[in-house]
């Protein structure tokens, strides 16, 4: 054997259908236009190579010391709107957002320029803005909800028709397909490709807070054509805890893990390597100061490698209340983190690393097992030894009253961070609960949203113009 | 006309026929999807990788030069495209297919081993993968190696030999080159 035979094996993978390739190819092709001559592809690189040597030495005079805020102007925001749910950039290029309109639609949209221009590709009326949305790659997305319209006949109270919608051509075409009719609430789910996912629910029967442990798991291996009940609580003692699950994430075909919160706020972790079939709690060392007045939230792990990943871990401090005999109680409807935690795994998750105590307020991005980014208040911060040391802050030009609150990033110079005017979460009504459709709206001054997006690690931003959406 | 490349179609092309440009397509599209796996071993990204290069290709097809063949060309947008993808390393979740378990001594070993090669791949550097992709798993004869990767063959046999040392560890037979 050879090491082309070595390689064959190694690189296993089911034939690409050509014509498939070639069709999705052909389809994205008729809304470009070639260079036609090498002159004008000369050109370009011409100006590639001018933009390449002024980046450069724009970056040259800023490698250090950090930018000061107070130099730069507050980047415009001329196209600030409401109800940016979420985004991903997949390349350089090629970014999905998912949008909540005033009039309660939801709409899913594209860009192939780097945000310069976005182009909707889905708009669905009814969905409850935290329907979750997976955006796979420049081709494959994803969303997830339960749309307005009839409960069932004769299952009051088992909600509205689940519903996936799915495009594998970037958002030209989209198929909806409907999930089995007694998975009940939507809770979760996710989709590591086009053809595998899962679906975390509450079953039909359990629609109050007493029952909220009575949870369904669902997969899918042909793209949501159709869908097996893998688990449940019936089955499964972890998922018949009296905790609320909240979140599942599968990292591959086989594990993924759920994350739950106690009557106290607490998070607990549990973990499948069996496609969901059976679950387990997932051991972790000790993290912060878990009890009153502090909370610990989990969040679910994020994968950089087949081995190695990592958990970021928030301590939430709880507001003290006062009471009628003038002593505090924690007041539960108010809290702020206080504490960033990240675990580290070498082993697929199965054993996890003391919590590192990250010295930043922020959301972290992961590049690898070292290299990590975080925004937050303070601005944008990196880190080349897994979060032992931080750059200096540099702080986002923002204007008054706006903050940041997700990032998304390519590399440590080309990041996206959304940004908000407002107090979060935003409110919102469900109108008439069983008889005619839902009606999702925000009740009082929806938050405006928008993002800024930097190709020079910070020194510079700009607003990504989500104009039109929103 | 562009040596290497059947009839006027890189010309017809170059002149905004679609069809022409899928029939140069055609025959090399497969096997990009096969090196962009090789590449990036996520297939999804593969699609998506061969899917962006086909469209660098169609809007640059003005920088083909006299002489070149299309199919190295088109590889070398492949590769380097696979390293774009692979530069935004920022992602929150990697996918990644576990193996078919059987249960059985053997196959946990096989995959084990394959696993190892795959790892191994993937710590070589962009040019040296795409070097030992292209002529070892393409069969592709070191001088398109170096048109695709915009090399000298001394470039590509020095990158090869250096892949190969490192692969050593997770290879089963000795390779000599």
């Amino acid at each position: 054997m050879g090491i082309k035979e070595e390689l064959d094996e190694a690189l296993q993978v089911d034939g690409f259908p050509r014509s498939t390739l070639l069709l999705g190819v052909m389809a994205r092709l008729d809304q470009r236009t070639p260079d036609a001559t090498p002159w004008k592809a000369l050109a370009g690189v011409a100006v590639v190579m001018l933009l390449g040597v002024a980046v450069a030495i724009i970056r040259f005079a800023h490698v250090a010391p950090v930018w000061p805020a107070d130099h730069q102007p507050p980047v415009s925001l001329a196209f600030a709107q409401g109800g940016l749910l979420s985004y991903r950039f997949v390349s350089s290029q090629v970014g999905w957002v998912r949008v909540f309109e005033t009039d309660g639609r939801t709409v899913i949209a594209r860009t192939s320029d780097a945000g310069k221009h976005w182009e909707r590709q889905l708009e669905i009326d009814g969905l409850s803005p935290n329907t979750p949305a997976k955006f796979l790659s420049a081709s494959v997305a994803l969303v997830i909800g339960q749309q307005r319209g009839d409960p069932r006949q004769g299952s009051p109270g088992a909600g509205f028709p689940i519903t996936i919608w799915i495009t594998m051509d970037g958002g030209a075409h989209w198929k909806s397909r409907p999930v089995p009719a007694d998975a009940g609430y939507l809770i979760s789910a996710d989709f590591v490709d086009a053809t595998h996912g899962w679906l975390l629910s509450r079953a039909p029967e359990s629609n109050n807070a007493a029952q909220s442990s009575t949870v369904l798991i669902y997969a899918t291996q042909d793209g949501a054509q159709h869908w097996t009940r893998v688990a449940g609580s019936e089955t499964s003692s972890a998922l018949a805890g009296a905790d609320m699950k909240v979140r599942l994430n599968f990292i591959s075909q086989t594990t993924g893990w759920i994350t739950s919160e106690n009557l106290t706020g607490n998070s607990q972790l549990y973990v499948t390597r069996d496609a969901g079939r059976s679950w387990q709690a997932q051991h972790l060392p000790p993290i912060g100061d878990a009890g009153p007045p502090s909370r610990i939230h989990i969040d679910v792990p994020t994968f950089f490698s087949p081995d190695e990943g990592a958990i970021t871990v928030t301590q939430l401090c709880v507001c003290p209340a006062p009471t009628a005999a003038g002593l505090s109680t924690p007041d539960a409807s108010c809290q702020f983190p206080s504490k960033l935690f990240v675990l580290s795994t070498r082993d697929g998750g199965r054993t996890w690393s003391a919590p590192r105590r990250i010295g930043v307020n922020a959301t972290v991005a992961f590049q690898n097992s070292r290299r990590w980014i975080a925004v937050g208040a303070s601005g944008i911060s990196t880190s080349q030894d897994a979060g032992a040391s931080w750059s200096v802050a540099r702080p986002l030009p923002l204007p008054s009253g706006w903050t940041p609150f997700a990032l998304d990033a390519i590399d440590r110079n080309q990041v996206w961070v959304s940004i908000r005017e407002g107090v979060p979460p935003f409110v919102l009504n469900t109108g008439p609960p069983r008889s005619g459709p839902i009606n999702w709206h925000f009740v009082g001054t929806p938050p405006k949203f928008e993002l800024i997006t930097t190709v020079d690690s910070g020194a510079h931003w700009e607003e990504v113009p989500l104009g039109g959406l929103g | 006309m562009v040596d290497g490349n059947p009839g006027d179609l890189v010309d017809r092309a170059r002149a905004g026929d679609k069809r022409a440009f899928e029939e140069l397509l055609r025959p090399v599209i497969g096997s990009a999807a096969r090196l962009a796996f090789g590449m990036v071993q996520d297939r999804e990204e593969a699609e998506d990788v061969v899917q962006e290069a086909s469209l660098k290709a169609w809007r640059h097809l003005g920088m083909l030069r006299e002489g070149s063949q299309f199919s190295s060309w088109f590889f070398g947008i492949v590769a380097n495209e696979c390293r774009s993808v692979l530069r935004r390393p920022w992602r929150r979740v990697l996918r990644f297919s576990d193996a078919p378990w059987t249960g059985s001594t053997t196959v946990t070993t096989e995959f084990s081993r394959n696993a190892d090669l795959r790892h191994a791949l993937m710590a070589l550097t962009n040019k040296e993968r795409a070097a030992i992709l292209l002529h070892f798993y393409m069969d592709q004869p070191l001088d398109q190696v170096a048109a695709s990767l915009q090399l000298s063959v001394a470039g590509v046999k020095s990158r090869i030999n250096r892949a190969l040392r490192k692969l050593r560890p997770a290879l089963r037979h000795p390779v000599e080159f």
